[in-house]
C-alpha cells in the first residue's frame, strides 16, 4: 500500500463522484424488473398464436389501405438522429471547451473579443480558480506551521477542480440562453415564457456554483491567514480577496440572469454567501496586517 | 466503526438471490463504474448512463460465471471498459478502421482502484467523518449546505474536513496490506 498524504486522499475521494440517484435506483431494481419481464415474456409466449394472427390481420389491413413497407425511410430517420449530436458538438466554440487548457494570454484575448461569451461568468470562475491555486500554494508552505494544512490543500484542490470547468460551462449555457432570447419569436407562443425561463435558470445555475465555491474559498483562505506560514500570509489574504470578488461577480450575474424579485430564494442564497465571503475577507485582511 | 462485508461475501449473497445484497453491490460499485466511463473514456452523460445500466444488467445476468467471488471489481472494470469501447465505436461508425482506446485508460483505472480502497477505508471512520468527507469531496456540496445538513456551524466545516482527512490517513496507514489488496 502506497503512502497517502491528505492531498492525495482528497484527490482519490474526488475521483469517485456519485452517479445520478435515478441510475443507481434503476440498476438496483434489476432483479425486480427482470422478474416482471420474465412474467411478461411467459404471458407473451402463451399468447403467441393470438399475436401472430393479430399481426397478420394488421398487415393485411395496411396493404388493403394502400400502405407499403418503406425500410429506407426508417433508416433515414435513424441516420438523422445519429448525426444531430455531432453537428451540435461541431458548432460549439472551440475556445469554450479549451478555456483552461489555453495559454493565459489567449484566454485574456478571448475575453476581450466582441462576442458576449466568454464573459463575466467565465472570468469569475477563473478568478475563483486562481484563488484556489493560491490557497494551495500557501497551504503547501504551511505544513510545518499547522497540522490542518494538508487538509486545506485537499479542499483547495477540490474547489479548483470544481470551479475551473465552470469557465467553459458558463460559455455554453449563456450562449444557449442568449440564443433562446434572440430567437424568442420563433418559439411556439404557448411555450415561449416557459422555455425562456428554463434557459435563463440554466444560465443562473453556473454562477450559483461559482458563488458557492468563492464564498467557501474565502473562508478557507481566512483560516489559512490565521494559522498558516506568516511568510506567505499576504498571498492567502490575496486569495480571500480574489475568492470574494469572484463570488460577488457571479452573484450579480445570478440576480441579472434570473431577473426575479428580491424574494427569490436563489438570490437570497447568493447574497448571503457574498456576505459570508466579505466577512471572511475582512478577517483575512485584518490578520495579515 | 462498523464491520464491512467483503466483496466475496456480498457476491455470494447476490448469487443466492438476495435482492438486498444486489442493492448493496450496486451501491458499492456504482461510483466506480460511473467513474470509468466518464473519466477513463470521457463518455457523455447520456452514453455513460447507457453503459452504467448495461454493465449492471449484464453483471446480474452473468454473475454465476464469475469464478472467484472476490474478483468482482476487476470483472466489473473489464465489463465497463468493453461496453465503453463499444459505445465509442458505434458513435463513430462512419470512420474507417478500429478506434484505439483513449490514452491513459490503464492509469485512470489504477487510480480509480486506489480510490475504491480509500472509499473502503472511509467506511471504517465515524459516521460524522464519513458524511462530511463524502459530502464535500464526492458530492461537491458547499460548506453552507454541509453545515445545514449536519447541523454544524459553517465556520467549523473546513477544519473538520481537514481533521477527518488526517483520521482517514491514519486508518489507511493502519490497514492490513493483504486486506487492501483483496479489496476487502
Amino acid at each position: 500500500m502506497r503512502d497517502y498524504d491528505e492531498e492525495i486522499l482528497a484527490e482519490r475521494l474526488r475521483a469517485l463522484p456519485t452517479p445520478p440517484q435515478a441510475w443507481v435506483q434503476a440498476a438496483q431494481e434489476i432483479p425486480l424488473a427482470r422478474r416482471g419481464l420474465d412474467d411478461i415474456v411467459d404471458r407473451a409466449r402463451a399468447d403467441q398464436a393470438f399475436r401472430d394472427a393479430l399481426i397478420a390481420d394488421l398487415e393485411r389491413a395496411l396493404e388493403g389501405a394502400g400502405y407499403e413497407p418503406h425500410p429506407a425511410l426508417a433508416e433515414a430517420v435513424r441516420a438523422d438522429c445519429r448525426s444531430s449530436p455531432l453537428a451540435l458538438r461541431e458548432n460549439r466554440p472551440a475556445m469554450a471547451d479549451d478555456l483552461m487548457a489555453a495559454p493565459l494570454g489567449e484566454v485574456l484575448d478571448t475575453l476581450a473579443e466582441e462576442g458576449p461569451a466568454p464573459g463575466g461568468g467565465s472570468a469569475a470562475a477563473i478568478v475563483v480558480a486562481m484563488a484556489a491555486g493560491l490557497v494551495t500554494m500557501v497551504a503547501r508552505a504551511s505544513k510545518e506551521h499547522w497540522e490542518e494544512a494538508g487538509g486545506v490543500i485537499g479542499q483547495a484542490e477540490a474547489f479548483r477542480a470544481r470551479v475551473a470547468p465552470l469557465a467553459a460551462a458558463d460559455v455554453k449555457v449563456y450562449t444557449e440562453a442568449l440564443g433562446a432570447l434572440r430567437n424568442r419569436d420563433q418559439l411556439e407562443a404557448r411555450y415561449r415564457d416557459q422555455k425562456l425561463e428554463a434557459a435563463l435558470e440554466r444560465a443562473a445555475e453556473i454562477p450559483i456554483k461559482i458563488t458557492e465555491a468563492g464564498a467557501d474559498l474565502a473562508c478557507l483562505a481566512a483560516l489559512l491567514v490565521q494559522h498558516g506560514n506568516p511568510e506567505v500570509r499576504a498571498d492567502a489574504a490575496a486569495a480571500a480577496v480574489f475568492a470574494e470578488a469572484g463570488a460577488r461577480a457571479a452573484a450579480k450575474l445570478v440576480e441579472v440572469n434570473l431577473g426575479t424579485t428580491e424574494d427569490d430564494p436563489r438570490v437570497r442564497h447568493v447574497r448571503a454567501l457574498v456576505g459570508l465571503a466579505q466577512e471572511a475577507t475582512q478577517r483575512a485582511l485584518a490578520a495579515a496586517q | 466503526m462498523h464491520v464491512v462485508e467483503t466483496d466475496a461475501q456480498l457476491v455470494a449473497r447476490c448469487r443466492a438471490g438476495d435482492d438486498d445484497a444486489w442493492r448493496e453491490l450496486v451501491d458499492r460499485f456504482s461510483r466506480y463504474v460511473y467513474a470509468i466511463s466518464v473519466q477513463a473514456f470521457r463518455l457523455s452523460e447520456a452514453d455513460a448512463e447507457d453503459v452504467f445500466q448495461e454493465v449492471f444488467a449484464r453483471a446480474y445476468e452473468h454473475l454465476h460465471r464469475l469464478r472467484d467471488d472476490s474478483a468482482i471489481r476487476p470483472w466489473l472494470a473489464q465489463l465497463t471498459r468493453r461496453l465503453c469501447l463499444d459505445t465509442i465505436r458505434s458513435g463513430a461508425r462512419e470512420q474507417v478502421g478500429d478506434l484505439p482506446e483513449p490514452r491513459d485508460v490503464d492509469d485512470t483505472i489504477t487510480r480509480l482502484d486506489e480510490a475504491l480502497v480509500v472509499h473502503e477505508a472511509l467506511d471504517l471512520l465515524s459516521k460524522d467523518c464519513r458524511e462530511i468527507l463524502d459530502r464535500f469531496f464526492a458530492q461537491d456540496e458547499s460548506y453552507r449546505r454541509i453545515g445545514e445538513a449536519l447541523d454544524l456551524p459553517p465556520g467549523t466545516i473546513a477544519s473538520r474536513i481537514s481533521r477527518c482527512l488526517v483520521k482517514l490517513r491514519g486508518e489507511l496507514e493502519g490497514r492490513n496490506p493483504a486486506a487492501v489488496e483483496s479489496g476487502g
